[in-house]
């Protein structure tokens, strides 16, 4: 998330930044033209178009930049006023331009160019600030085929002005890597912390919670051994069978799985099985992420009505996106779900049917709102 | 029905054909008149015209549909009887022309309950069934009432019609005709058979659709 808008804001900002150099580049080139050796409105043909052309070339792209389309577009019709500009230039070199292509390259042309370009792959932004001096180097050789100290004088400031570019470029690659590096080893730092918190209050509460089931067995095999309590009670086998059950679920919740509420409601079958209870679990939909004390709401509510079944157990799961009913069918009775219900989570809710010797047990559990994307916490 | 129900039992496991045999057989009102695990040999004799044909999804390790449109196509009144239970399955053995879909878990009392219904041209849904139907997202599904969607439901939960009676406060008939008519109305939405005017006329006999829905395509 936090990448997602340090990015989108690199993304806004470079659209601001080109329409600005757009603008100026415009600017300089116009002022530059105008404060010729004669007084406006004269101006060279050969300037006057290439001004022209680079100004509706330029137009085009502020307009495009507003619509925002795409950067691409709008690079390539940056290039063309670039190219433009060139090849008119070239066409009819003036005088002064010789002595005065440094200058030109690193005002018109090149710092315009590297500032538009800045964020382009590194071969291409090498590929341009190397090849446009190198192609107005041999026009302007070419054309006006000056001297050999001229074209040293040329070589050298062209040499200086496209060696500073390009260092600038790096530095710009240098920083934007630093802030990347930095940015990352933040984000995870914090998701480390955040993970660390997690798991720390994950051990804690299942370490409370194996205590309590520890103390639940100790009291369990004490009440046995003391013979205060009697195997045969069925009070004290639906007992052992929830302290059995739950011990079950605890170690299911522990477990990586892709659904934890069937696989705990599995531990909680299986528990009911090995006592000779035939459990029928059908799925119909996907399972939502729910969270660690809704879904040990539900199960609790099948591991207490599984305790009261005799023979036969029906659980059916029924999941949407943003609700599940988790029903469980059975023959049997006296179903103590009381103590549970006001322990329950406000997104679960349970409705207890008994009748003819026949338990039906339902847990509804809605997505508490603007949760529906949250992630299972396990336990 | 005077005649017993003539009913072809096509299945690759000898043991479950023995079995689903002895089930139905065990009822004076059926008779099996054709096992096999070949769906071209049922067809291919035209003497045999079995009132219903129970149909294993999953023959020789290969789930084949197929198998349920083309007895479909031949207006066999097909029940499917499967052992894989997914509900995109179900619901695309009923497009595929299935009267109805039985689990193997289900029992004998499912199965015939299913077989004797459709061999009637009526509807029946088994509690895997009405799974299926609750389940189904498409864009295409027919319009249930609540009270036909609620019946359905607590038929999956529970397996027992007097139980849904009791939780939704009506009489058991009157849980069966709400079940049976949103079997209808998916029969209506599905794959077009021969006897599709056979189940029209059994779904307004038993008041499961009004004369005036008829002209109304409408799901």
């Amino acid at each position: 998330m936090f990448a997602a808008t340090v990015d989108q804001a690199g993304k806004s900002n470079n659209r601001t930044m080109t329409a600005v150099v757009v603008v100026m580049a415009a600017a300089w080139n116009v002022w530059h033209a105008l404060a010729a050796d004669k007084p406006v409105p004269f101006v060279h043909p050969a300037a006057a178009v290439s001004i022209v052309l680079t100004a509706c070339t330029v137009a085009i792209a502020v307009i495009m930049a507003w619509l925002q389309v795409g950067r691409y577009a709008i690079r390539v019709l940056a290039l063309c006023a670039t190219a433009i500009s060139i090849a008119t230039l070239a066409a009819y070199v003036p005088e002064s331009a010789v002595e005065e292509i440094g200058c030109w390259m690193s005002g018109t042309i090149g710092w315009v160019g590297v500032l538009l370009i800045l964020h382009w792959q590194l071969n291409v932004v090498g590929g341009v600030l190397i090849g446009l001096p190198s192609l107005s180097f041999a026009v302007l050789v070419l054309l006006q085929q000056p001297d050999h100290p001229m074209v040293l004088r040329l070589f050298s400031g062209l040499f200086i002005t496209v060696g500073v570019q390009v260092c600038a470029v790096l530095v710009d690659r240098m920083i934007v890597h630093a802030v990347h590096t930095t940015v990352t080893a933040t984000q995870s730092g914090v998701l480390i912390a955040a993970k660390d918190n997690a798991a720390k209050a994950v051990q804690a509460g299942r370490l409370r919670r194996f205590a309590e089931m520890d103390q639940e067995f100790t009291r369990l095999l004490a009440d046995f051994a003391q013979g205060d309590l009697e195997p045969s009670d069925p009070a004290v086998r639906r007992r052992c069978e929830l302290a059995v059950g739950r011990m079950r679920r605890l170690l299911a919740e522990g477990d990586t799985v892709d659904t934890p509420l069937l696989h705990e409601l599995r531990a909680s079958a299986d528990a009911a099985e090995r006592r000779g209870v035939v459990v029928e679990l059908i799925v119909v939909g996907d399972v939502p992420a729910i969270e660690t004390a809704a879904r040990r709401a539900i199960t609790e509510t099948t591991l207490v009505t599984l305790a009261a079944t005799q023979s036969h157990a029906r659980i059916t799961v029924l999941a949407e996106s943003d609700a599940l009913t988790v029903s469980v069918f059975a023959d049997g009775s006296g179903t103590p779900l009381e103590p549970f219900r006001e322990a329950t989570p406000e997104e679960v809710t349970i409705d207890v049917q008994e009748e003819d010797g026949r338990l039906w047990v339902e847990a509804h559990w809605t997505a508490p709102s603007g949760s529906r994307s949250s992630m299972t916490i396990r336990s | 029905m005077d005649s017993p129900i003539r009913v072809a039992i096509i299945d690759d496991h000898p043991v479950v054909i023995e079995g689903v045999a002895s089930w139905l057989t065990g009822d004076s009102r059926i008779e099996v008149v054709h096992t096999g695990d070949d769906v071209d040999k049922l067809t291919a004799d035209d003497q045999l015209q079995p009132d219903v044909v129970l149909l294993d999804l999953s023959l020789h390790g290969r789930m084949d549909l197929e198998n349920v449109a083309r007895l479909a196509d031949t207006g066999q009144r097909v029940v499917v009887y499967s052992q894989f239970t997914g509900h995109g399955l179900i619901l695309r053995t009923l497009e595929s022309g299935a009267r109805e879909f039985v689990a193997k878990h289900e029992g004998r009392e499912h199965l015939v309950k299913a077989v004797v219904a459709v061999a009637a041209d009526r509807p029946y849904v088994g509690p895997v069934m009405a799974g299926a139907l609750i389940s189904d997202g498409g864009a295409d599904r027919p319009r249930l009432s609540e009270q036909e969607r609620t019946a359905l439901l607590l038929w999956f939960q529970s397996s027992s019609k007097a139980s849904v009676a009791r939780k939704m406060q009506v009489s058991p008939h009157t849980v069966d005709m709400y079940i049976r008519r949103a079997r209808q109305k998916y029969e209506k939405a599905g794959r077009s058979a021969y006897s599709k005017s056979e189940l029209l006329a059994r779904a307004l006999e038993d008041n499961l659709v009004a004369p005036e829905e008829l002209n109304n395509d409408t799901p």
